[in-house]
């Protein structure tokens, strides 16, 4: 595809409501359909997002589908599910059922993925996650939604339009005429209690998808209100209920007061706005911006600002076109047609603010989505599709209607104004369309990018020393935390009760981990974690197991680690990212300019104080810059300082075999004296001590102990260090 | 005390979370006060039948 098509086909998907769905696996071990040779020791699926713990279960089942392993949420990682494989499992075939529920909107994806144990067996088969959206909460939504925007946008469109338009003192209780406020009343009291209902029903439905229960049982208070007190979409559910009943009292306050004290009705309608955009709010916390990889807080708040926009423009064009009728019904001829072009010219000014807003805070928020033409092809592609040819039908009646508010530029549009009144009921109904639309998209699932779904083989290595046999893997096995397995046999019967101590090393810059004392789980298995391999490249997991009668074994194994095996977590902003934020603080500062050029005028500027400000924000960025760049300088430096790179590198692995050479070489080539005062210093420094200070201890001496034999060898010499490193004590370190 | 049993974007999520709820809340709070102490410039009422310009018309 051209790129022109791509680039047209963002911006077409872009506007309109953000995108919200739910998240996706970015790394499973095993992959889907793999063929282990052995069996796993655990399964663990890494999602795009947060779970909820009580709420997500993983099932693993034999090939004749007996339960036989349940797991859950890892307690250290929320967008981690593991499971512990049982013991010598079998060969055969093993299905594993997964059902997250993701934290940033509650929704719930049931899949099913296939590993096989010795060879693939046919007629076995994964089950993909659903694309599809869910009626139910389709329908909440579009309820929620459409009544949460047509509030907002009526109590705006009441203090921005209706009010400077249409506003005379000679009607206390709101500035306008009591038929038109009552009206307002009607929609607001109408709305509010579409919400409020809406939002009680999508507790219910998100009790039937958490528990997956149905409708008669998700009404029992003990299903509804464990959601409600125990999950993120409950605590957001909470807010918003808050949020409608403030709004609420301030409505009954309005009406209680309109009589005995009329002054007081603006007031309420004019602070309800505010309480109507954290209601909006609300929405965007709960919507898939909070999961996205790329800044998920920066994507909430332009999710946000585009809602704003959104109810702004559609929810204020259904309360204008509900209360036309009532407003002009007195009128006639050229006074009616003046009365509507006083509402329209300024209701027509927000909405062209509201659509630049629309446009290019949809424009970013597409780009957390869309990364190559494949996701467009997708379902949730399709729905945006339908969803923004919508809205683009809605912008061309918009565009008429602007067009015809200004005769001076657009004459020819003159001859619609007389029937100002049925367009704009067209454009509400196709505006209603699109929010069906938003309801619908909000409920599919964002497309997987392609490079979350790139399989890379787990990293597994055995070694066997002295009849132990030890298996050692890294999950996930890629730069980041890392689960280290190890798995003991002696002819092939586990062994228990070892001590097994597991040290990671990067040779290329001589840095160590402490080691980690793996904990036995059972029957054999010992299992560590850490985030010690924090990069790409060479690393070696050095182990030392010793059995209960105090026989000390090293294993020694060299990894390639992969930067793709790491779980993706999150992505840096791309080029569109940026430049779609630029856009869309452009258009928010000419948004504000009126206000601000107000503001200014109040100032009394002079040349000499603007002078001042001007370069008192200059000097000001500056300093920051400069202090910023400082600031990583001196980090850098300190880095460099305290992992200074080393000139000699160690090249042997420290196996059994390296120890037992080093330990005949320094007993044979190293006239140290390890009852000396500096061998027992050099000894108690060993944990601190770099491979390459050791290594020029032993080809130059250290204090008083004497340099080792000339005519070792490069190698020679590391065997020595690599056997130096087992005096360490990390008693007390640790 | 964990107000929020989340935590999803980050340690600081609850926080922010409210601290918006509270300046939202601040600023509801001054728009009530400055609709209630001052009114919008609009034409008086006994100017009303010359106050209909193209951006204002006062409904009976």
């Amino acid at each position: 595809m051209r790129w022109w098509i791509f680039l047209f086909l963002i911006l077409l998907f872009s506007v309109g409501q953000p995108a919200q769905a739910h998240g996706y696996i970015v790394r499973a071990i095993p992959e889907n359909r793999a063929v282990l040779e052995r069996p796993p020791t655990r399964l663990q699926y890494w999602f795009s997002e947060a779970l909820e713990p009580e709420f997500s279960s993983l099932n693993l089942r034999d090939q004749n589908g007996e339960i036989i392993a349940t797991g859950g949420v890892s307690e250290t990682n929320n967008t981690l599910m593991t499971l512990r494989v049982p013991n010598d499992l079998p060969d055969g075939a093993y299905v594993v059922e997964l059902r997250p529920a993701f934290a940033s909107d509650g929704h719930v994806v049931a899949e099913s993925r296939v590993f096989f144990v010795g060879e693939e067996i046919g007629g076995v088969a994964a089950a993909a996650a659903t694309d599809q959206a869910l009626p139910l909460e389709v329908a909440w939504k579009v309820v929620v939604y459409t009544a949460s925007l047509l509030l907002f946008g009526t109590f705006t469109l009441y203090a921005l339009v209706l009010v400077p338009a249409w506003g005379s003192t000679k009607y206390p209780a709101g500035l306008l005429p009591s038929r038109v406020m009552n009206r307002l009343n009607l929609i607001v009291g109408v709305a509010l209690t579409a919400a409020l209902l809406g939002n009680g029903f999508a507790l219910i439905q998100q009790t039937m998808v958490f528990f997956n229960i149905s409708f008669e049982q998700a009404l029992q208070p003990n299903f509804w209100s464990l959601v409600r007190i125990g999950s993120r979409f409950g605590d957001i559910w909470n807010a918003r209920m808050l949020f409608l009943g403030i709004i609420g009292v301030m409505f009954l306050a309005s009406l209680y007061f309109k009589n005995t004290q009329p002054e007081m009705v603006r007031p309420f309608w004019v602070a309800s706005a505010w309480m109507a955009a954290l209601v909006i709010g609300s929405f965007s916390v709960l919507s898939h911006a909070a999961g996205s990889l790329v800044l998920p807080w920066v994507g909430v708040t332009v999710d946000w600002i585009h809602a704003l926009a959104v109810g702004v423009w559609i929810g204020g064009l259904g309360g204008l076109v509900l209360v036309l009728p009532v407003a002009l019904q007195p009128y006639e001829g050229d006074q009616r047609r003046q009365a509507l072009l006083a509402v329209l010219r300024r209701f027509s000014h927000l909405a062209v603010v509201c659509l630049g807003i629309v446009i290019t805070s949809g424009l970013y928020s597409a780009s957390n989505w869309f990364y190559s033409t494949a996701e467009i092809r997708t379902n949730f592609g399709l729905s945006l599709g339908i969803k923004v040819a919508m809205v683009a039908v809605l912008i061309g009646v918009g565009a008429v209607h602007h067009a015809a508010l200004h005769p001076e530029r657009y004459a020819r549009f003159q001859a619609i104004i007389p029937h100002l009144n049925h367009t704009l009921r067209l454009e509400t109904l196709i505006a209603l369309g699109v929010l069906i639309a938003v309801s619908v998209l909000s409920a599919t699932p964002v497309p997987i990018p392609e490079f979350a779904q790139n399989d890379v083989e787990t990293p597994t290595q055995v070694q066997t020393v002295d009849g132990l046999t030890v298996v050692l893997t890294l999950l996930p096995g890629g730069p980041g935390v890392n689960t280290y397995d190890t798995t003991v046999t002696r002819d092939g019967v586990r062994v228990d009760g070892l001590n097994v101590l597991l040290m990671q090393a990067h040779p290329a810059t001589d840095r160590r981990s402490l080691p980690h004392l793996a904990e036995p789980v059972e029957n054999g298995l010992y299992v560590a974690a850490g985030d010690d391999i924090d990069r790409p490249g060479r690393w070696w997991s050095i182990m030392d197991v010793t059995t209960p009668d105090g026989e000390a074994h090293r294993v020694a194994f060299d990894w390639e680690i992969d930067a793709q095996a790491a779980v993706v977590e999150s992505i840096p902003p791309n080029i569109w990212h940026y430049t779609t934020l630029l856009l869309l603080s452009i258009v928010m500062v000419w948004a504000a300019y009126p206000t601000v050029r107000r503001w200014i005028h109040k100032m009394n500027l002079d040349a000499l104080s603007v002078s001042i400000a001007i370069s008192a924000v200059i000097a000001t960025s500056v300093a920051l810059i400069i202090g910023y760049m400082i600031i990583q300088n001196t980090r850098a430096q300190y880095e460099e300082t305290l992992n200074p790179t080393p000139e000699v590198v160690n090249a042997v692995l420290p196996t059994q075999a390296s120890l037992d050479r080093g330990e005949q070489l320094f007993l044979t080539a190293c006239d140290w004296d390890t009852n000396s005062r500096d061998f027992i210093t050099l000894r108690d420094r060993l944990p601190r001590t770099r491979d390459d200070e050791l290594f020029y201890a032993v080809r130059d001496g250290w204090r008083s102990l004497p340099a080792c034999a000339p005519d070792l060898s490069f190698y020679q010499r590391w065997d020595i260090v690599n056997y130096l490193r087992t005096w360490a004590d990390y008693e007390g370190i640790q | 005390m964990v107000v929020l049993a989340h935590g999803s974007l980050g340690y600081w999520d609850e926080l922010i979370f409210l601290g918006v709820v509270v300046v939202f809340v601040m600023l509801m709070v001054v728009s009530w006060i400055r609709s209630r102490t001052t009114q919008p410039q609009l034409p008086q009422d006994n100017q009303a039948e010359m106050s209909n310009e193209p951006d204002h018309f006062q409904l009976d």
